[in-house]
């Protein structure tokens, strides 16, 4: 006969199942938001890098282009300077404009896309006005500031979400415990009447719900990284939206979280009940 | 070893014990009588530190009770073996597992401590009984099981209130024996109990002080019993 302490409390089926059940919802729910943290992240970085680098020149229409091409390409850090053809031109505007962008009269401007990282905005500036150019020299902040601030939106209301999902599994453990506690009161009695500390008697509940939490949680998590995989592989979510192994440490680490929650809830929850008593 | 001075506890205003002073030494043996509601178990608990004084003093292996700590107190009430009235069971565990339960609270090795708990369930008469879930006992059963998890790790004071409320005479004199027994091992004990006739009887087995609770005061008895 070896007596396990955790085997003090009696079994409990029904407290045990609702706390299993609130904290698999409570890690999918988790996932399902950080999941979406992530590839948010994922986008607006793929976009910003996309657009950080380049540069569009924007010169009157007509403007000749084989000098200002030849000195951009000079310049410290540019690494090519194509003029972007009419056609390509309109085909950028079609879904603006419509019929009207093909429109022979249309008066398209010079426009030249640069590529180099960092771009020597200032001295494509010079370089223009030494021309005597009336230029414009995009550098598709305005595009890219919006994104990231988008992105670093998402991550707060993300991270907002993940609080609220693991505050309600505080509202909920801590519940489930004092319940137990509650349910338990003669045998909290029994064994502090054979001298077991508040230390002994709390770790057999703290024990019990945080493996039940970890449990809960690891099979909330398992179903939605399924789910989450299957949305992105299948496209549904919409082109480049993905994840990556760099992303596993976070998600996997929702049901620890979910334990290490558990275990500090039902602990505090616990040693409160317990000193209301002798 | 147990000593409460001036001591006052009561519930509500009106208190149930008041001024009470007695000492228990190692190796005594006390019954504690008087009639219903008197307030035997509130000085039990008082002397396992189930329950505070409201005034006056109580000292426990030691430790003034009221300004111990709880840990303090846990580790108290495990050099104590009580017999409660209503014996208070782990009912989801066999009774050896109960009768094993104050080893486990103190981080023994149970299975190394098997043999000796073995020998403690024949002792108090159910080896046969060892598997059994508490619910399933007589009333003399389970005061015997709640008798052998007191003394499982050989307390310094045991402390029985009315162990023999639930049991025949025959069976009561072999419950008096056992902590007869005991005492003569060095155990100091206290009994609670309004049973007149055991008291008489322990005459033949141990020597026993009584003390008599009467109006909130304990005065010591004897000659008139």
């Amino acid at each position: 006969m070896n007596i396990d302490p955790r085997a003090v409390i009696p079994p409990s089926r029904q407290s045990a199942n609702l706390t299993v059940l609130a904290a698999a919802a409570m890690g999918f729910l988790a996932v399902l938001a950080v999941s979406m943290i992530l590839i948010g992240n994922r986008l607006a970085a793929t976009w910003t890098t996309t657009l950080a680098g380049t540069a569009t020149l924007t010169l009157p229409s007509g403007t000749p282009t084989p000098d200002i091409l030849t000195a951009l390409i000079a310049l410290p850090n540019v690494t090519s300077a194509r003029e972007i053809p009419p056609d390509e031109q309109t085909a950028l505007l079609t879904p603006w404009l419509g019929d009207a962008a093909t429109a022979a009269d249309l008066p398209l401007p010079v426009l030249i896309e640069l590529t180099g990282e960092p771009m020597p905005t200032d001295k494509i500036d010079a370089l223009t006005k030494d021309m005597g150019l009336d230029a414009t020299l995009d550098t598709h902040d305005r595009w890219r500031d919006p994104l990231t601030a988008l992105a670093r939106r998402l991550g707060v209301v993300g991270l907002g979400a993940a609080v609220v999902v693991l505050a309600a599994l505080v509202a909920i453990v801590t519940l489930a415990a004092q319940a137990a506690l509650a349910a338990n009161l003669q045998v909290i009695r029994t064994l502090r009447l054979v001298g077991a500390s508040d230390t002994f008697i709390a770790r057999a509940f703290v024990r019990r719900f945080t493996l039940r939490a970890l449990g809960g949680a690891i099979a909330g998590t398992l179903v939605a990284l399924i789910l989450t995989f299957t949305l992105v592989t299948s496209g549904v979510l919409g082109d480049g939206v993905a994840l990556s192994r760099s992303d596993a440490p976070y998600l996997l680490a929702i049901p620890l979280l979910a334990a290490i929650t558990a275990f500090l809830a039902t602990r505090f929850a616990a040693m409160a009940t317990l000193k209301k008593g002798l | 070893m147990i000593e409460l001075k001036n001591v006052t506890c009561g519930f509500g205003d009106r208190p149930l014990l008041s001024g009470v002073n007695i000492g228990l030494q190692p190796g005594s043996f006390h019954f504690l009588t008087g009639p219903s509601g008197a307030g035997k178990t509130t000085l039990l608990r008082l002397c396992y530190a189930d329950l505070l004084p409201t005034a006056g003093s109580v000292k426990v292996l030691g430790h003034e009770t009221s300004l111990a700590t709880r840990d303090e107190l846990a580790a108290m009430r495990r050099r104590i073996g009580v017999v409660h009235q209503d014996c208070q069971f782990l009912d989801h565990l066999p009774i050896e597992a109960n009768i094993a339960l104050p080893l486990v609270v103190s981080g023994s090795d149970v299975s190394a401590k098997r043999p000796d708990i073995k020998e403690l369930i024949e002792w108090v008469g159910l080896g046969d009984r060892a598997d059994a879930l508490p619910p399933v006992l007589s009333g003399g059963e389970r005061q015997r099981a709640a008798l052998a998890r007191a003394v499982i790790s050989s307390p310094d004071v045991l402390i029985a209130d009315e162990p023999t409320g639930n049991l025949d005479w025959e069976m009561s004199l072999r419950l008096l024996r056992l902590l007869a027994e005991l005492n003569r091992l060095g155990t100091a004990i206290l009994v609670a109990t309004h049973d007149l006739n055991l008291i008489r009887a322990a005459k033949t087995e141990v020597q026993a002080r009584i003390l008599r609770i009467r109006g909130g005061e304990v005065e010591a008895a004897g000659a008139d019993l």
